[in-house]
């Protein structure tokens, strides 16, 4: 017999939360005076204010994306804290400074251990302020960047300056409009011309105060023949009223760079997740997302790639999973508008007890770009009756030499592959879970080993909770 | 407009238009009040624009209602197709079997408010024809009905496939129609088969608007080919109603565009019944500055247990000024399906099959267009029907197919 949807979150591995302490605080709601305030409580030059106040005005005037099942009138603007800064140090530079509670949050989240077993850099983001960063001596002396946002902006004020919003302007969209007036912590990463970051950089992200937005702003620069791997996960508390995460990501891959971008998200069913992504990769650089979506209660995310230089390559890998009252709306973009460049983008989504997955996606090839090769793989798995698929893809093709393929196939678990596998000796739930982890195996193989088996641990948390 | 002489057949596009042919065409009330309806719709609606759902890479600058000649409906030639009846509306009518079933399938296939072109349709359509095939009655030789228009074509087809019965229709349009906004309804009892080819070879200033739904009864089947090789901008919004367990339709569609042609399909498989099965083959070849889009949608209900479905959509680009543009949609809401597929491509002709060809000593051209005749034909030949297949070829011949 089916659980139904609420009892999932009881089990939601994430779902604890501290008591609130925090050094500062903005009033709910947005206005002018809420952007000055957060502006002047970070210290920051004229033209990050200018900037915010640009964006609140578009923001004003943008109308609400109108999707019906996304339900985002819901989201009530004034009532959502847009500035919370937990303590009074930022930025602490050793393990030992980080205020306990803080530390127990992370203990919870596993944090000392990825770092001293893997990681090179840590930049956890808790609440809207990065309280806790390190970085490897040896990438220092690399002369990678690598800092949260706030304190980029301090110390790298002119390589900001010359970056941010370059990628996603403020008038992209309602929400980039939203996330640009009133932006708090993120990642800043500078990648020197020829030097490959061999360690992927790591980030967590958590929103830990009820209705408080988190509005994080990552820019990565990969200057030429760079590589960088950075990964960001997402863990969130459980809350009765709707949180909303709605974050920006830029990224700047220079000729012959590398950036891959990997998140595994995983907000708890509350929280409507809207995040504009998107990455310029020019002559001979590549630029992978991969990105897997669990939780939240919709998350609307389309990762995109302007391959701007010849040769450039696009790569994104989007897996999703749609459980009871979720809306998943997630895909990727590519705009080809270089001769020979090449991408690809494989989705895989699955719903189950009444989830709702969609993939949503452009392709689109300009005039000029010759030799464009692109294909797009969408794959779907209904687990239950209740459940529903949507793809829709779009194909803009303005160039005739071009090779261009798109393929989609929605299918379920079948029977035999059940029967089989119980005649192995296994039960239903391990059959099933077993299906979904193959299933997503395209994804998790890409993951460092830590990710893949967190990523097998949730889905097989996610799968336990629909059958009794 | 003071001054303003107006030939005495002219017609304006007013509510007052409308009730004068009505009332010259003798029609009965439910009908009139039909048109008026159609024609409040007509007014009340904007042009559609490219922020209009469905109309976003379609653009209608340019079109104009104000010159619109209502007085000449187009011509119709029927060959073939012993064993159904073609009736004009007026006739239908008058019989009084007929009369209770077009009250009860006419405009409830293809609703009178579905857009501004289906409703200047309604309103002042004068060429409809009602196809009746009686039950159990299998149509050996193809029924065949060519439209000639010089004016406004606003033809109207109602297709009553009784229970049992075999039919295959060809509807051909020809001419310089100054606008054609087509509406053909089809509705296929239990068991009826049916094949529909629309052949759409209006001169090159036409603007060509046609709606073709169909709803389909317990085993039924429709094959349905749209070949697009006329026009100025041709806009196709075809709809399949699987309603019926074990239907079956197989939605197909061939596409010739040259000049600054632009050629919209817009399709819907609408699942509903458990067993069915539909499958979509588009192909498109397109030449010089032409361009195309292809807006599909899947639907799978959630009482379409074990439903078999799949698109497959295809662009040739011919010229590096073409465009071709592919939306094929899914949504699914049924997990007990056996297959929901949907690919689509677009590139140029195949530099190896060119290359293999003209390693056989032909030459380039001939190459291209023996390739894109295969192209063609491989949807051709998914009606089943050799004989219907050859006459639709001969008719379309290589001037308006491979140029």
């Amino acid at each position: 017999m089916a659980v139904k949807a609420q009892d999932l979150s009881k089990d939601y591995k994430y779902g604890f939360s501290d008591p609130e302490q925090y050094a500062f605080k903005s009033r709910r709601g947005l206005d002018r005076e809420i952007v000055e305030q957060i502006s002047a409580y970070k210290k920051e030059p004229e033209w990050m204010l200018q900037f915010r106040l640009r964006a609140l005005e578009i923001f004003g005037q943008k109308p609400m994306p109108t999707w019906p099942a996304a339900h985002l009138e819901e989201i009530d603007f004034q009532n959502i804290f847009y500035y919370v800064r937990p303590s009074e140090n930022n930025a602490e530079n050793s393990w030992e400074d980080v205020p306990s509670y803080i530390k127990d949050t992370f203990d919870k989240l596993g944090i000392p251990e990825a770092e001293r077993k893997f990681l090179a850099g840590v930049s956890a983001q808790y609440e809207s302020e990065v309280v806790y960063h390190s970085i490897r001596e040896d990438l220092t002396k690399q002369g990678v960047i690598f800092l949260d946002m706030d304190s980029a902006l301090r110390e790298y004020p002119d390589i900001v300056k010359e970056y941010f919003g370059t990628v996603i302007p403020a008038a992209d969209n309602k929400f980039a409009a939203l996330n640009s007036a009133v932006w708090s912590g993120g990642s800043f990463i500078y990648v020197p011309k020829n030097t490959q970051v061999e360690i992927p950089l790591q980030a967590y992200f958590r929103i830990n105060a009820e209705n408080m937005g988190q509005f994080e702003r990552t820019l990565i620069i990969a200057d030429e023949g760079s590589r960088v791997h950075y990964i960001e996960g997402c863990t969130a508390p459980v809350y009765s009223s709707d949180s909303l995460h709605s974050a920006v990501v830029e990224l700047i891959a220079r000729p012959g760079s590398h950036i891959r971008y990997t998140t595994i998200q995983n907000w708890s069913n509350n929280v409507y997740n809207l995040v504009t992504k998107r990455a310029v990769a020019y002559e001979d650089a590549t630029v992978e997302w991969v990105d897997g979506n669990l939780g939240s209660k919709v998350t609307m995310k389309y990762p995109a790639v302007y391959l701007l230089g010849p040769r450039a390559r696009a790569e994104i890998l989007s897996v999703a999973f749609a459980g009871a009252g979720q809306l998943q709306d997630a895909g990727g973009k590519v705009i080809h508008a270089a001769p020979d460049t090449t991408s690809t983008i494989t989705s895989k989504s699955i719903s189950k007890d009444g989830g709702r997955a969609a993939y949503r996606g452009l392709l689109k090839v300009a005039r000029g770009a010759t030799r464009a090769k692109s294909f797009v793989r969408c794959d779907a798995l209904l687990l239950d009756q209740e459940s529903r698929s949507d793809t829709y893809p779009s194909i803009e093709i303005d160039e005739e030499r071009v090779d261009i393929g798109h393929e989609a196939s929605v299918s379920k678990v079948s029977d035999e592959q059940l029967f089989y596998l119980q005649s192995r000796g296994l039960t239903e739930t391990e059959a099933k879970t077993m299906i979904v982890n193959g299933f997503f195996e395209a994804f998790t193989k890409e993951l460092p080993m830590e990710y893949a088996v967190e990523l097998n641990r949730l889905l097989a948390l996610q799968m336990e909770g629909a059958i009794g | 407009m003071p001054g303003e002489v107006l030939t005495p057949a002219r017609r304006e596009l007013t509510r007052t238009a409308v009730e004068t042919l009505a009332r010259e065409r003798q029609e009965p009330d439910w009908l009139v009040n039909l048109r008026l309806r159609a024609f409040d719709v007509f007014d009340r609606l904007p042009l559609p624009d490219q922020r209009t759902e469905g109309w976003r890479r379609t653009n209608l600058r340019g079109l104009s209602f104000d010159e619109l000649d209502l007085s000449q409906p187009p011509e119709l030639t029927v060959r073939g197709g012993a064993g159904a009846s073609v009736l004009p509306l007026s006739l239908a009518l008058a019989d009084s079997r007929l009369a209770p079933r077009l009250e009860a399938h006419l405009a409830q296939v293809v609703a009178t408010d579905l857009d501004k072109f289906v409703a200047l349709h309604y309103a002042f359509s004068t060429a409809a024809r009602v196809v009746v095939v009686p039950r159990g009655q299998a149509v050996a030789e193809p029924l065949w009905l060519t439209w000639q228009a010089s004016g406004a074509a606003l033809v109207h087809t109602l297709v009553l496939a009784e229970d049992g019965s075999d039919v295959s229709l060809v509807e051909e349009f020809v001419g310089g129609a100054q606008l054609a906004s087509g509406v053909v309804e089809q509705v296929l009892g239990a068991n009826a088969h049916v094949r529909y080819v629309q052949l759409q070879r209006w001169a090159p200033e036409v603007w060509a608007f046609s709606t073709q739904h169909a709803a389909l009864g317990r085993d039924a089947s429709l094959r349905t080919l749209n070949v697009v090789v006329g026009g100025r901008l041709s806009r196709t919004a075809i709809q399949t109603v699987l309603e019926g367990q074990s239907a079956q339709v197989d939605l197909l569609g061939i596409v010739a565009a040259e000049g600054t042609r632009h050629v919209d399909l817009q399709t819907l498989q609408d699942h509903r019944g458990s067993d069915t099965r539909s499958d979509l083959v588009i192909h498109n070849a397109l030449r010089d500055r032409s361009s195309a889009n292809f807006t599909g949608l899947i639907r799978i209900n959630p009482s379409a247990y074990r439903t078999e479905s799949s698109q497959e959509q295809k662009n040739i680009l011919l010229s590096d000024r073409a465009r071709a543009d592919s939306d094929p949609k899914l949504e699914i809401l049924n997990n007990d399906v056996i297959r929901c597929t949907h690919g689509a491509s677009v590139g140029p002709v195949d530099p190896e099959s060119v290359f293999y060809l003209e390693s056989r000593g032909l030459d380039r051209p001939t190459a291209e267009r023996l390739i894109v005749e295969g192209f063609y034909q491989s949807v051709l030949r998914r009606l089943g029907a050799p004989a219907l297949e050859e006459a639709i070829w001969a008719v379309l011949g290589e001037s308006e197919l491979a140029a």
